[in-house]
């Protein structure tokens, strides 16, 4: 019963119009998944789908035991601890990398403190604390996708979903970007699903690959 | 097209432009200068200018408040439920105002559906009212700044919203923390608008407040009394009612613009 | 974690703060109230109306005389809209006939053929004149354009008198339809400009290309492309803007002349819309006189919602088009 408790599974019909199919996707704690698929496969409908921004068509979504969406109930994204890795990054422009990395934090109503202390040692474990006070329009690619992981993580998700995590990076940062990735996803109690194109960026980061064409 | 078709073009828009922007001229050029402050300055024009100011303040106020969440609302929204509470928050942009005044009474009067209840129970009558004057300036004002909003709200990317969602955030952090600061420019002028229909607004007001001096009397009801009794003080007046409208849209759109 | 029921996934039931649920509720409620008010309005528009309607019945809409008589006594009470109406619509009309042409140009105009410096003071200057309070066009309309009209108004009609609703026996002019039309048009102008705006700005700019690119010259583009494009999305723009004509208050009580006689000659001093009798007679209005003001609005709000009705359907369907 213990594997069932921390798997997160998703099967029925996801996604509206040409971007609807089936799916059936299991995804054990400590095991990070790849989903290879051309664009327009619906990866990105199925991430919406498990973070809760997208209803399920039919059939659940189940978190550890628990439903949070079976078209009766419906968790909201802030009440799954399920964080997402956008492709576009999706940093707040307004805000400083420190507030972008506080976000969650005082969301789930720590004290701007506590939240602050947070930020900082997320943005230092993914060797981003030099930055904290910087906008996210001066960083590089490399940068902000350091900081995007630092962000998720900080909320101690029980899902992270990656969208194309190497898009906006060049070639030299991909190296040490692949080891913090891969360090963070290994996680416990953490699902992980890592969605790309290319097969070859999954390489070291998903023990399971399962191909979404 | 031809160079001269072009031309043609070019100065009926200039003209279009200018034909526009007359009243102001126009206004100018008639002004009484030297009279101008005296009569400006007289006892009930004042009363009038400190009605306009507390009420357009409040309506403004007010429909800042119920105006931009709900227009967020909107843009996020898609389906029938959504299309009809736009179309029904446009609605009063639709009614004549006179008539949008006499609905108001025939809603808040003595007898009306929740006057009479307000009367009977708490004594509190709101038709020729300063709140009256407030009700008109909100009702005839909140669709300007919903569609103003509602269409800068759709412009910018709903991608962060997502993502904020995604940290946990409730409704009202998304909007406060995210919405809000990427739409500050397009609000600020919105509001700015509002503001000045409200400062300018009539029909309703008359019929639902009346133009009681010192109580209910705005600037334009003012202006409109003197036109017939004091000709050079209702142009005195409009003036500095033009200024202060045109200045504040200047003002509000020009700075928040620039930073956002 | 061991027994039977953790097979079946579990589910838990979210309580939101209750900061969230005012905000929810602030966001349907709004949307829910104006619901109902605007039910209401027609509902008590045609409820305190009724009355005026038994009364004059078909004449209240033809009758020109509103005349209370006898406060008194309502029996001796004589109200008809009829001078009235055929004054909203006439000044409405003509400001929508002198407008429409120079929409159409600075919209044009702003969209393909103005420098970039130029379109951006061109669109300020019609957004301020859309915030310029009614008021100051009507003060406006009768300081300056007042004395202008009058004096064009007798070269006009010297010159022109055989034609029927030119003619002005009373060679009273001022405060004339023509006068009024002229006024309502420049401030109804702002908005038929931004919608023509609007629509000629979505014009697929691949087919004007296209035809730019067959040899054809800019104006060509425009005439096969453009214009057929925006035709319906133009209609109902102007549509807008005599909605707004229609129910125009202040301006026209300054610059019409009240009287209580249909008159079609557009340059004599004599007219009269319906939103200014009842802003004119309202605060001093017996409680009769009171429920025909009310009828007067009902039927101003029918006209009006019938004009912005179709204004909508034909937008709309532009939009599908598009």
């Amino acid at each position: 019963m213990d594997g069932d408790e921390l798997t997160l599974s998703v099967h029925g019909s996801i996604g509206r119009g040409s971007f609807a199919r089936e799916v059936s996707l299991d995804v054990v704690a400590g095991v990070p998944v790849g989903l290879v698929g051309p664009n327009g496969s619906g990866k990105s409908t199925l991430l919406h789908t498990v973070a809760g921004l997208e209803r399920m068509r039919s059939g659940s979504v189940v978190l550890d035991g628990t439903v949070v969406d079976d078209g009766s109930t419906f968790l909201e994204p802030g009440e799954r601890r399920c964080v997402v890795m956008f492709q576009d990054l999706r940093l707040f422009p307004d805000m400083s990398v420190e507030r972008n990395v506080e976000f969650g934090p005082r969301c789930h109503g720590a004290p701007r403190a506590e939240a602050r202390d947070r930020a900082v040692a997320a943005l230092d474990a993914v060797g981003a604390a030099h930055l904290a006070s910087r906008m996210p329009g001066t960083l590089s690619g490399g940068e902000k996708q350091r900081v995007a992981l630092a962000r998720a993580l900080v909320t101690n998700p029980r899902v992270i979903l990656l969208d194309e995590p190497f898009a906006a990076v060049d070639s030299d940062s991909r190296p040490a970007l692949r080891e913090l990735l891969a360090a963070a996803l290994s996680a416990p109690g953490l699902h992980a699903v890592v969605v790309s194109h290319d097969p070859e960026d999954l390489r070291g980061l998903a023990s399971v690959t399962v191909s979404f064409a | 097209m031809s160079p001269s078709r072009s031309r043609v073009l070019t100065w009926l828009a200039v003209l279009g432009a200018v034909f526009v922007a007359l009243p102001v001229a126009g206004i100018v050029v008639r002004m009484p200068w030297t009279s101008a402050w005296g009569s400006v300055s007289s006892g009930p024009v004042r009363a009038a200018a400190w009605v306009s100011v507390q009420t357009s303040v409040l309506s403004a106020i007010v429909v800042t408040v119920l105006g931009v969440p709900l227009a967020w609302a909107l843009s996020r929204s898609a389906g029938r439920t959504a299309t009809l509470v736009r179309s029904v928050v446009i609605t009063p942009m639709l009614l004549p105002p006179v008539v949008a005044g006499i609905a108001l009474l025939t809603v808040f009067g003595r007898r009306g559906i929740i006057g009479g209840p307000l009367l009977e129970w708490w004594g509190f009558s709101i038709p020729f009212t300063r709140t009256a004057v407030v009700l008109s300036q909100v009702f005839v004002s909140l669709p300007f700044l919903v569609l103003a909003v509602e269409s800068a709200f759709r412009q910018l990317d709903a991608g962060l919203e997502d993502a904020a969602r995604t940290l946990g955030a409730s409704p009202l952090r998304v909007f406060a923390s995210v919405a809000l600061p990427g739409a500050r420019g397009a609000v600020g002028a919105g509001i700015a608008l509002a503001w000045a229909r409200s400062l300018g607004e009539f029909g309703a007001s008359i019929t639902f407040a009346g133009s009681f001096p010192g109580r209910t009397q705005t600037v334009p009801m003012s202006v409109y009394e003197l036109v017939s009794t004091d000709y050079e003080a209702s142009l005195a007046l409009s003036f500095a009612m033009m200024v202060v409208a045109v200045g504040l849209i200047a003002a509000l759109r020009d700075r928040w613009m620039v930073t956002s | 974690m061991s027994t039977a029921e953790s097979l079946e996934p579990r589910h838990i039931t979210v309580r939101r703060p209750v900061v969230d649920r005012v905000f929810r509720t602030v966001i349907s409620s709004g949307a829910l109230l104006s619901l109902v008010v605007l039910a209401l309005i027609a509902g008590f528009l045609l409820y305190r109306g009724l009355e005026i309607f038994r009364d004059f019945g078909f004449g209240f809409i033809t009758g020109e005389k509103w005349d209370i008589g006898n406060p008194e006594d309502t029996s001796t009470a004589v109200l008809g809209i009829g001078a009235m109406l055929v004054g909203s619509v006439l000044t409405a009309f003509i400001a929508v006939v002198i407008a429409l042409p120079f929409a159409m140009a600075a919209a044009l105009f702003i969209e393909y053929y103005s420098p970039r410096r130029l379109r951006t003071v061109l669109t300020s200057v019609l957004d301020f004149a859309a915030a310029i309070p009614s008021v100051i066009y009507g003060i406006w309309g009768y300081a300056v354009l007042l004395p202008l009209v009058e004096s064009w108004s007798k070269g006009i009609e010297r010159n022109l008198d055989f034609i029927p609703f030119i003619d002005v026996p009373s060679e009273i002019f001022g405060r004339s339809p023509f006068l009024a039309g002229l006024l309502l048009s420049l401030m109804i102008l702002p908005i038929i400009t931004s919608v023509a705006r609007e629509v000629y700005g979505q014009a697929p700019r691949d087919l004007v290309d296209a035809s730019y690119a067959l040899g054809s010259t800019k104006w060509g583009a425009i005439r096969n492309v453009v214009l057929p494009f925006g035709r319906s999305g133009l209609v109902g723009g102007t549509m807008l803007g005599l909605g707004r004509a229609l129910g125009e208050t202040v301006a026209v009580y300054l610059t019409l002349n009240l009287v209580f006689d249909v008159n079609f000659r557009i340059l004599a001093s004599a007219g009269g819309n319906v939103a200014s009798l009842i802003a004119t007679k309202f605060g001093e209005a017996t409680p009769y006189e009171l429920k025909g003001l009310m009828a007067a609005g009902l039927v101003l709000f029918a006209v009006t919602l019938a004009v912005n009705l179709l204004a909508t359907v034909v937008v709309n369907r532009s939009r599908r088009v598009a």
